[in-house]
């Protein structure tokens, strides 16, 4: 139920092979080599977007669960 | 990344841009003025921005960072870098009225060879280029799960981040 990985939080953006400066301010992880970051992003990303995914699925589950829930202990009393 | 086509029609053999063609470019813009407009119809924000400003000679103006794209043709991400190496704002307007100082021109120019020495040394092989992998920002997870006005809160966060990466970065020049 709970799905707060530690890795679901870190979702990766773009890459690139020279640190823009309008990007320093953001979170980045720094690689030896691009093929190095490449490889990094790409195993990574299809499994971050579906983990993404499947959490927001979860809670938009959970929102319409305590919605109903809400609603029948409204009707009981 | 993949979010645009890939201009595969401006390939073409490196050369460094000289001193006097960025000279040229950043100081004689009124002529391209002419040609840009019809090729650059895209660049809504700057029309919106500049729209008060503009009088009847029906002159638009034009951003350092839009200017600077076209003279060098890396691209608008790698001429706000440049332009921030420099020191100076990607966002300021440039017309007739307002072009930029020997001094800034100096300063780009410099940072123009920078990221052409670095670009020079990886087109040859004489340097492997790094890496690095942006992460988008942070979802704050904790209290969303329950209320449904934090799965408001986050869709908008996300939608908001960029826009607010940028705020950011302009706050962190200023």
């Amino acid at each position: 139920m709970n799905f707060r990985l530690p890795g679901c939080l870190q979702m990766y953006d773009e890459f690139c092979s020279i640190l823009l400066n309008q990007f320093k301010s953001r979170v980045y992880e720094k690689f030896e080599t691009f093929d190095a970051a490449l490889d990094e992003f790409y195993s990574k990303i299809e499994s971050q977007r579906s983990e993404q995914q499947q959490k927001a699925k979860e809670d938009s589950a959970s929102v319409k669960l305590n919605k109903i829930r809400q609603d029948q202990v409204c009707g009981i009393y | 990344m993949s979010r645009h086509r890939y201009p595969i029609e401006i390939c073409r053999v490196f050369e460094r841009t000289t001193i006097s063609k960025l000279q040229e470019s950043l100081t004689a813009f009124a002529l391209k003025d002419h040609d840009a407009k019809q090729i650059e119809p895209k660049e809504q924000n700057g029309g919106k921005k500049g729209g008060k400003s503009n009088d009847s000679t029906g002159a638009k103006q034009y951003t350092l960072k839009n200017i600077l794209g076209d003279a060098l043709g890396y691209g608008p991400q790698l001429s706000e870098h440049i332009i921030l190496d420099a020191g100076l704002v990607p966002t300021t307007k440039l017309s007739e009225d307002k072009k930029l100082d020997d001094n800034e021109i100096q300063l780009l120019v410099q940072a123009v060879i920078v990221f052409e020495d670095w670009l020079e040394d990886i087109i040859n092989g004489q340097k492997v280029p790094e890496g690095y992998i942006l992460m988008q920002k942070q979802i704050l997870a904790n209290d969303t799960t329950s209320e449904s006005g934090g799965v408001k809160k986050v869709t908008i966060l996300l939608y908001a981040s960029s826009f607010l990466y940028c705020l950011m970065a302009m706050d962190f020049m200023y």
